[in-house]
């Protein structure tokens, strides 16, 4: 059994479901007597929409097509646009360091990947969908990343771990908090798997980053830029403005911005 | 096509969803298939290629019960170096502790890409479970 005792999802209102979708295992939680299994089809459905627009190891999705320039982007769907839209800008405010360009087919440039993006932003507009639904009281695990609102229970609030690097079944921090998005990258779960865009290569000194805020796709675009920045990553994250942020570096300790404290309880 | 992964994890983990989606990134958990004495089989699947390297998924199996899931890629060592000290007036610094709380769910850095996926497809596809 995991160390880490599960929230109690089983008493009271609601409805939960896990699925793997989209390259990853999705987590809903809905503490609300009137959602339904059905609006979590609605949701799920949703994601499984959005994997099929922009995966990129889906040969017919928009993305792959607009790589391979059998699609135009004025031909493109809106949420298309509108992503990499906010690829863009993301690449412009962490100077580079969230890259959402890839190696693209023979002769024709530099391609697109939005995937860092898309991983958040599927999530925001999933909570939208949960919301319309009457849904006030949910977390929602996709990833690593995670998105809360309201409370699990009357008088309480959710209860979240931040990963150890080192141990499993153990957490760095805990925090409660009643509305927040929370992501995490770093380089310690199964190996390296975001490098410096700028050399090439995984980032040294730093295992991870978490960041914390209204929005999940900019909590999560900023966590992999500042962890891609290294040891520049720390004081970047203290400058984001509605963002706070936790760093863990390899020599075990943790460096936290002031917004942090105000989620920890320990 | 995509088999239900979580119709073959799920009966191994927890009852939350949210830790159930965790575990399934950092390791399944163990049922009580893993402590019989029944022989114990590893699979590994297809090295799958990935943005900045490849994965491999090695899956253990049990009395047809996936009992470990381990993904391979080449680690990065980070060294301990001391970060930029004009970090340090506008951030706090404290030791990394280790706590095994009461939680709803974990965020931390996980492999989330579908050659991850494929990788263990296609580990499971070789145990026929």
């Amino acid at each position: 059994m995991t160390a880490i005792p599960p929230g109690t999802a089983e008493t009271g209102p609601g409805v939960q479901r896990l699925e793997h979708v989209m390259g990853m295992p999705v987590g809903i939680d809905v503490r609300e007597a009137d959602v339904q299994a059905g609006d979590l089809d609605s949701a799920f459905g949703w994601l499984r929409f959005v994997d099929a627009l922009f995966s990129t190891y889906r040969g017919d999705s928009e993305i792959s097509r607009l790589n391979r320039g059998e699609l135009s982007l004025a031909d493109a769907h809106p949420d298309v646009r509108e992503v990499l839209d906010r690829c863009q800008r993301l690449c412009e405010d962490t100077g580079g360091y969230f890259d959402a360009t890839a190696p693209a087919a023979a002769g024709r440039g530099r391609g697109v990947d939005p995937s860092g993006l898309v991983k958040g932003w599927s999530i925001d507009r999933m909570a939208r969908i949960l919301e319309a639904a009457g849904a006030g009281n949910y977390c929602v695990y996709a990833g690593g990343d995670i998105l809360v609102r309201g409370r699990p229970g009357p008088g309480q609030a959710w209860r979240i771990g931040i990963q150890h690097p080192h141990l499993r079944h153990h957490v760095a921090a805990v925090l409660e908090v009643t509305d927040l998005a929370v992501a995490t990258s770093g380089a310690y779960a199964r190996g390296d798997h975001v490098v410096d865009p700028h050399t090439g290569r995984p980032p040294q000194g730093v295992l991870s980053v978490t960041v914390a805020g209204p929005d999940l796709a900019e909590a999560d675009a900023y966590a992999t830029a500042a962890f891609a920045m290294g040891e520049e990553g720390p004081f970047w994250t203290s400058q984001l403005a509605g963002y706070a942020a936790m760093t863990i570096v390899g020599d075990d300790t943790v460096l936290t911005t002031r917004g942090f404290d105000r989620y920890r309880v320990s | 096509m995509h088999r239900s992964i979580p119709a073959v994890i799920s009966t191994a983990v927890a009852a939350s969803p949210l830790t159930a989606a965790w575990s399934l990134e950092y390791g399944a958990v163990a049922s009580a298939a893993a402590r019989s004495s029944a022989a114990t089989h590893t699979y590994a699947g297809s090295r799958a290629h990935m943005r900045w390297g490849t994965v491999q998924v090695t899956i253990t199996v049990k009395s047809k019960r996936m009992t470990n899931v381990k993904a391979s890629l080449p680690l990065n060592k980070a060294r301990s170096r001391s970060i930029n000290t004009r970090a340090a007036p506008i951030l706090r610094r404290e030791a990394l502790q280790a706590q095994s709380a009461n939680i709803s769910a974990v965020s931390g850095a996980t492999l989330t890409s579908h050659a991850y996926s494929q990788s263990l497809q296609a580990a499971l596809n070789k145990a026929h479970i």
